[in-house]
């Protein structure tokens, strides 16, 4: 009682001795995301005298929060960003600089190439987003199945007709998951329900050589109808016509396709590092420990296509609105939660892996042979480039997908279809860019 | 004037705080929504909001004149189905409902119990109807599992959130959750009608389709009005189920799915094209206006005191 009364007491005398407060806004990077933010931030807290107000904004809403707090000057003086809003966030001119605080992190050479490219406006020499965590995706498959059929799973992996020969083998195999005694399907991926709907076809692209959007003569436009494009969109998409990706996941949203790998579903499917947090997590907590799809994961990187071997490369970063009154302090937030143990505890909490790259190099990051594939995924990752349009970009090219999966669905695709979409995409994206 | 005042003062006072209340929270932003039409009010622009660039009518004119535009993506598939979905739901509801309130009409022991059950979808709110709708219609769900395992009416299961399908798996949910109130306004409405008249008619020997067609329909037609305005209403500016349906937004509900409202949502946020978003708002309105002058010229005699 007495210990209250005191911290009660105390806590009035700092307000009234004027504590300072700093107001971030988050999105739910994890299972209690406001308190294991406050955890994180507590010895910031503690060391300033400062306290950090979090308040967590649902993905749904967070862009509309965003958009107007940035109209408006009325809103935190912190935010996260996801990676792909940086560039449109950054145009509006609402971004305060934050070139210092990446140099007090070690500058570009402490991040991936790929994640520095997410600090700014494509073009712009100015920072503007600090790099926080990073999502990439990788395949887990289940080491039981593959074992079963006799596929290696270094050789299904080394390219896409050994991935597609692997598949095959698993739709032959009679396997069945000894919890549900049902046979696995061979590969399981959203189709156009999805939040992800181009992140799950952007590595196809990529890996025939193609694009979403490229530079021609200084302008961007659409790659989406390019031959490479088209051909790597289309061994994606065929594997559902093949059969290899089952009919009834196509209409489901990637948190379905999850449940579905972790109650025993699929041999394997494409996600993010979170699942291998998860696969130690019981079931009580929001994990799959207990299922054998978390005591036979394995993880491998994309098979590499004619062009080479990429991955969707996401993530988030922080920012400081310009109208912030307390700019010195949330860049020195910033400065620490960008540091190697705030990088460190916040991956623990979120599953995520840390944007710092000496952060990779920690014992609970390399000691875990599974996030030890992650990180080797990552030298393949690819970003989206950092546009101002983007939101609209992804718009339009998700809108065609989808046309593209109802095809599928109905077993009408052809290549001169696909062909036929992606060129109306392209009209699209173009009449967006200019 | 002063007589007035003194006549009516009293009630000017109750109804002005409504009337304020309306001007702040509905007329203020409307004309708000229908000035920033005329605006080029993008990215870019958005921090200056309502002092963005005055294009006049540069937006509708692209909305309406410019195939190229990137707002038209999907729009001539979404006024389709929004028509036929509209017409659809309506002509479901309204019969559905009529039919049920009929079969209630009578002296039920359990009436009462049917009517509160009947009526427990209405209570649902639209966006999980959505949401539960979206897991019942998988390939996998409990409505393949009952048509194709249990009842044997089809012979493999079928995509219903694909494909052209889409349109069944909106139109069924938002049949399900209006008919119980269309079917509790009618049985009001049947309620209301004196018996002597059915009595009167059955002495004259009058068939029962005759009593229908002459008694129970002219006084059902007011309430069909009504219920024909507020559904059309609800259709027209339908959202909730279909978002929550496919993928929260996210994806893309295909052309059998995409319905006006989720199309100008898409075309509006997801392109960050708020003027030509809003522009697109005060053209729906005026053509919501023009169905509704329609309606009014078919039924304004229905709705005049008797």
């Amino acid at each position: 009682m007495l210990k209250k009364a005191l911290s009660t007491l105390l806590f009035l005398l700092s307000v009234s001795f004027g504590q300072k407060t700093l107001e971030v806004w988050i999105m739910p990077n994890s299972g209690q995301p406001a308190e294991d933010f406050k955890a994180l931030v507590a010895p910031f807290e503690r060391a300033n005298n400062v306290e950090v107000k979090v308040t967590v904004l649902d993905w749904g809403v967070a862009w509309t929060r965003i958009t107007a707090a940035a109209t408006s000057g009325v809103g935190p003086d912190i935010t996260q960003l996801g990676t792909t809003w940086v560039g449109a966030i950054s145009a509006m001119g609402v971004l305060e600089p934050l070139d210092d605080v990446l140099q007090a992190l070690g500058g570009q050479q402490a991040y991936l190439p790929a994640v520095w490219n997410t600090t700014r406006l494509a073009g712009s020499r100015q920072a503007t987003a600090m790099p926080w965590f990073s999502e990439l995706r990788a395949f887990y498959y289940r080491t039981d199945a593959l074992r079963s059929a006799g596929i290696n799973p270094a050789q299904m992996f080394s390219s896409w007709q050994n991935f597609e020969a692997g598949l095959e083998r698993l739709a032959r195999s009679s396997f069945t998951d000894p919890e549900t005694k049902q046979r696995l399907f061979p590969f399981c991926t959203a189709g156009k329900n999805s939040w992800d709907v181009l992140h799950n076809a952007a590595p196809w692209i990529w890996g025939a050589g193609g694009d979403i959007v490229r530079q021609v003569a200084g302008r961007w436009q659409s790659a989406l109808n390019t031959p490479e494009s088209l051909q790597g969109l289309y061994f994606f998409l065929s594997l559902a016509q093949k059969g290899l990706i089952p009919a009834e996941s196509l209409e489901k949203n990637t948190a379905q396709i999850e449940a579905d790998f972790q109650a025993g579903r699929c041999a394997t499917f494409a996600s993010g590092p979170w699942m291998i947090q998860r696969a130690q997590v019981p079931e009580a907590k929001g994990g799959f420990a207990e299922r054998p799809a978390a005591k036979n994961l394995g993880v491998a990187p994309y098979p590499p296509g004619p062009k080479g071997r990429y991955t969707f490369f996401g993530g988030s970063n922080l920012a400081i609105f310009t109208f912030s009154k307390s700019k010195p302090l949330a860049k020195e937030l910033l400065k620490y939660l960008g540091s190697l143990e705030a990088q460190l505890a916040y991956a623990r909490a979120t599953g995520m892996l840390p944007a710092l790259r000496a952060a990779w190099n920690a014992p609970e990051i390399q000691g875990n042979p599974l996030m030890r594939t992650f990180i080797q995924a990552a030298q393949f990752g690819r970003t989206y480039p950092s546009l101002a349009g983007w939101g609209g970009v992804e718009n339009l090219a998700v809108q065609h997908l989808g046309m593209a999966w109802d095809l599928v669905a109905q077993k009408k695709l052809t290549q001169e279809g696909l062909k036929d979409l992606m060129d109306k995409a392209s009209n699209a994206i173009n009449g967006a860019l200019r | 004037m002063a007589h007035l005042w003194k006549k009516h003062g009293l009630a000017y006072l109750f109804v002005a705080p409504a009337i304020l209340g309306m001007l702040l929270v509905h007329y203020g932003p409307m004309l708000q929504g229908i000035y920033m039409g005329f605006l080029d009010l993008r990215l870019e622009t958005l921090r200056l909001y309502l002092s963005a660039p005055f294009v006049g009518f540069a937006n509708f004119q692209e909305i309406l004149f410019d195939p190229s535009s990137t707002f038209r993506t999907g729009f001539v598939h979404a006024v389709r189905t929004t028509l036929l979905y509209a017409l659809a739901v309506n002509t479901l509801t309204l019969s559905l409902g009529l039919l049920m309130a009929h079969v209630l009409n009578r002296p039920l022991v359990v009436r009462g119990l049917l009517r509160t059950l009947f009526l427990l979808p209405w209570v649902v709110p639209s966006y999980v109807v959505g949401l539960l709708w979206g897991f019942m219609w998988l390939k996998n769900g409990v409505i393949n599992t009952l048509l194709v395992e249990i009842l044997r009416l089809l012979p493999e299961k079928p995509h219903w959130l694909i494909g052209p399908l889409t349109f069944v798996a909106i139109v069924l949910p938002t049949v399900w959750r209006s008919w119980p109130f269309v079917m509790v306004t009618y049985l009001a409405a049947l309620q209301s009608i004196p018996q002597e008249l059915y009595e009167a008619a059955r002495v004259d020997g009058a068939t029962p389709w005759q009593r229908f067609r002459f008694i129970t329909w002219p006084y059902l037609r007011p309430v069909t009005a009504i219920l024909l305005l507020y559904g059309l209403l609800g259709t027209l500016y339908s959202f909730n189920i279909v978002y929550m349906m496919f993928g929260h937004g996210a994806g893309y509900p295909g052309e059998w799915g995409d319905l006006l409202m989720t199309n100008l949502f898409r075309n509006t946020f997801g392109m960050w094209n708020f003027g030509l978003g809003a522009a697109a708002s005060t053209l729906y309105m005026l053509l919501t206006l023009a169905l509704i002058l329609l309606w009014y010229r078919a039924f304004h005699e229905d709705l005049r005191a008797r």
